[in-house]
């Protein structure tokens, strides 16, 4: 047994360089680079204590990016956790075309978002189909990308029906483990179907909302393709999320040591907004 | 023997992962064989210019037997290559598309000891030579730059461009064009075009802040004591132009591509481009008639002026394995037949002079006539401006015509990137 246990040891080296030089590396390396002044491509550069950090206090721009990464981060969440359980509630049901229904619900999720973006984008653009169509109801062309507002509020909507199938599978497992018989005592009892929603349905998907909302919440704090894709962070800085400022900020404005700073206050965003939701939704599987 | 198994397995997965994620690109051949040469260029694929780099490589091959010369571009390039820079691998010839002392001087080659050298045409070698007397790019022509125009939409306008020496007179001819149901100015704006707002501010920013013998700032800007309050003109003048509807009706989601296009068209008047825009106009309407006049200066008491600049430029990185034969295919570059073919697609001047040099300026020949003897400045930003507030010039522009931005908010992204790109 000892044996086999060290042999299955060996077999995680791979795993564990890979590991070691794409994430443990860049990430002290992106460390230390917060400290510096590197415009990203000289070989020169200086160490210039926590001036980077005192700039990201006071930059209005890093503001508006990380408003809006809780945005997409929360905002896609929200959505996606009220759509997901109602297609997930809808396709537990017994009908025909349900398994078709699934895969085309899911789909999007399996497309790269960058090519999502891409396709969306020119469905809004001012000579796009939705212009077409707003056009042929009466009404007049709109920018719907030329505004924060309306920006935002795209690149949200796309990310909640992209990645919506998500919420949907989790949910669907999570109802289909539910045991029949709990619906059953319980409609022998008299209760209605709400009551039965709210009493039996959503204690035992406890654990599944943990899941779909935390799988969520990361990928919308983290959302960059979209948001490249459609407007590449603008007009000016207005639909910029953390990450694509980071991207912004580095590459078009040279300052890889300020988006390396960027890039730590995104880090920690993300692990404070995980651990408080990991403490919010403490594990209370109802057990009977 | 399980145990060997297993660990010798363990091995070869953890090397092949290493090994297999590699690229040989830049690295040396292992024994002598066919050399094989990558050149980088900005312009895409499909322009003109992109075309002529292949020719040209293609006429090296044919003569050249164990030799392949590979042009190349970069969907992103200027982020690209610095991504390769901080690696210190980059392609045996790479353009440097304006930044050839300022930002890629680090990595590449001198070139004064070519026997082209000094052939360079005397109006493009300051911008191209450092501090220290060194030249590192040939420069196959070079941007005379004005206002270029679709001169079938002025004359419909009944606008003579010859006329325009201010911008009041520029705008009292947008206001012409505009009242005959046309575009006076495509500004593109997308924000994933936003070069082509930071390029109206190329444009604009001289007439007001250094062509100006009288009163400028181009002291000021180079040793960092500019007042950034005095952007605000140049900053407010494209709102105007908004406000005034002297621009595309879509002016934050307008693309490169919509430029060409519509100058081609005949649905614009103006574009605040190189004669490349022409390139692209004549693409979508090749029997259109274009040209070009110089910027219109902000006051009475100043001249119009052109933007001089690099255009096609090609260097060899320093650290080249194949360094000697990249020299040898950019002396083949220098070639008048090849240094003209360029030129003449970009619709510019040569960047090499002397017996040979010369390029078909076409439709173009009386416009650049009417400029000779016109002042001439460089890219706004490339010298009055560290490298790196490109980027602010095309954010805060976009942020303003969107209204995502004030023009306070503006003028204070562009005094703190100034400051932090000069290390204060």
């Amino acid at each position: 047994m000892e044996k086999t246990y060290r042999r299955t040891d060996v077999m995680y080296l791979p795993a564990l360089f890979l590991f070691a030089v794409f994430v443990i590396f860049p990430f002290f390396e992106g460390i230390r680079i917060s400290f510096t002044n590197w415009n990203g491509f000289s070989q020169k550069f200086s160490y210039v204590g926590f001036s980077n950090f005192k700039r990201l206090a006071l930059d209005e721009n890093v503001r508006i990016a990380f408003t809006n990464t809780l945005i997409y981060g929360f905002g896609s969440t929200f959505f996606q956790q009220i759509l997901g359980l109602s297609y997930a509630l809808l396709l537990n049901m017994k009908f025909a075309s349900r398994m078709v229904a699934r895969t085309i619900i899911y789909l999007p999720v399996l497309i790269s978002a960058v090519i999502m973006g891409y396709m969306w984008y020119y469905l809004v653009q001012y000579d796009g189909a939705l212009n077409e169509i707003v056009v042929a109801l009466g009404g007049s062309k709109q920018m719907w990308l030329g505004s924060r507002v309306s920006a935002v509020g795209t690149i949200t909507t796309i990310n909640v029906l992209q990645f919506v199938g998500v919420s949907m599978i989790i949910y669907l497992a999570g109802l289909q483990g539910i045991p029949g018989m709990y619906y059953e005592a319980a409609e022998i009892d008299g209760a209605g179907a709400w009551q039965r929603f709210v009493h039996i349905t959503v204690p035992m998907l406890y654990p599944a909302f943990v899941t779909s909302i935390t799988v969520n919440l990361i990928g919308g704090l983290k959302l960059f393709d979209a948001i490249m894709a459609l407007t590449g962070g603008g007009p000016g800085y207005a639909s910029h999320s953390l990450a694509t400022l980071i991207n912004s900020t580095y590459f078009g404005s040279q300052m890889a040591g300020y988006a390396a700073a960027i890039g730590l206050l995104l880090f920690v965003s993300i692990l404070v907004f995980t651990v408080l939701l990991q403490l919010v939704f403490k594990k209370r599987e109802v057990q009977y | 023997m399980k145990r060997m198994a297993f660990l010798v397995a363990a091995g070869f997965l953890s090397a092949a992962l290493v090994f297999a994620s590699g690229s040989s690109e830049g690295t040396a051949p292992a024994k002598k064989g066919p050399v094989s040469i990558t050149v980088a260029i900005n312009p895409p694929p499909t322009e003109g210019s992109f075309k002529v780099m292949e020719e040209i490589a293609k006429a090296y091959n044919d003569s050249h037997p164990g030799v392949t010369v590979q042009v190349v571009n970069y969907a992103r390039y200027e982020d690209t290559m610095k991504t390769k820079m901080a690696a210190n691998d980059l392609p045996d010839l790479f353009a440097t598309h304006g930044w050839s002392v300022m930002r890629y001087s680090e990595y590449l080659t001198p070139l004064n000891d070519q026997s082209w050298f000094s052939k360079i045409n005397p109006t493009i070698k300051p911008v191209i030579t450092d501090k220290n007397g060194k030249v590192f790019v040939l420069p196959f022509d070079m941007d005379v730059a004005g206002v270029a125009f679709n001169a079938d939409v002025l004359k419909a306008a009944g606008v003579d461009y010859k006329t325009i020496k201010t911008w009041d007179d520029f705008k009292a001819a947008c206001a012409k064009v505009k009242a005959i149901g046309k575009i006076p100015v495509h500004i593109g704006g997308n924000p994933k075009d936003d070069w082509t707002v930071g390029n109206f501010y190329d444009w604009t920013a001289p007439s007001y802040l250094i062509t100006n013998d009288k009163a400028n700032f181009r002291s000021q800007l180079k040793d960092g004591t500019f007042d950034w309050n005095n952007w605000a003109p140049v900053a407010k003048m494209l709102v105007d132009f908004r406000d005034a509807g002297y621009l595309n009706p879509d002016y934050t989601q307008g693309t490169w591509e919509d430029v060409g296009k519509k100058l081609g068209a005949g649905d614009v008047a103006f574009a605040l481009y190189g004669n490349y825009v022409i390139g692209e106009a004549k693409r979508f309407n090749p029997a259109g008639h274009f040209g070009f006049m110089p910027v219109p200066a902000a006051s009475k008491d100043d001249t119009p002026t052109l933007i001089t600049g690099e255009r096609i430029t090609l260097g060899v990185w320093k650290d080249s394995p194949v360094k000697a034969e990249a020299l040898k295919f950019l002396e083949f570059c220098a070639q008048p037949e090849n240094v003209n073919k360029m030129a003449t697609i970009n619709g510019n001047p040569t960047g090499l002079v002397g017996p040979g040099y010369s390029s078909d300026l076409g439709d173009l020949a009386p416009y650049f006539k009417y400029v000779e003897g016109v002042r001439g400045f460089g890219y706004f930003d490339r010298e009055y401006l560290p490298s790196g507030m490109w980027d602010s010039m095309c954010k805060t522009g976009t942020g303003l015509l969107s209204n995502t931005m004030t023009l306070d908010q503006a003028i204070a992204k562009m005094r703190n990137d100034y400051n932090s790109l000069r290390g204060k």
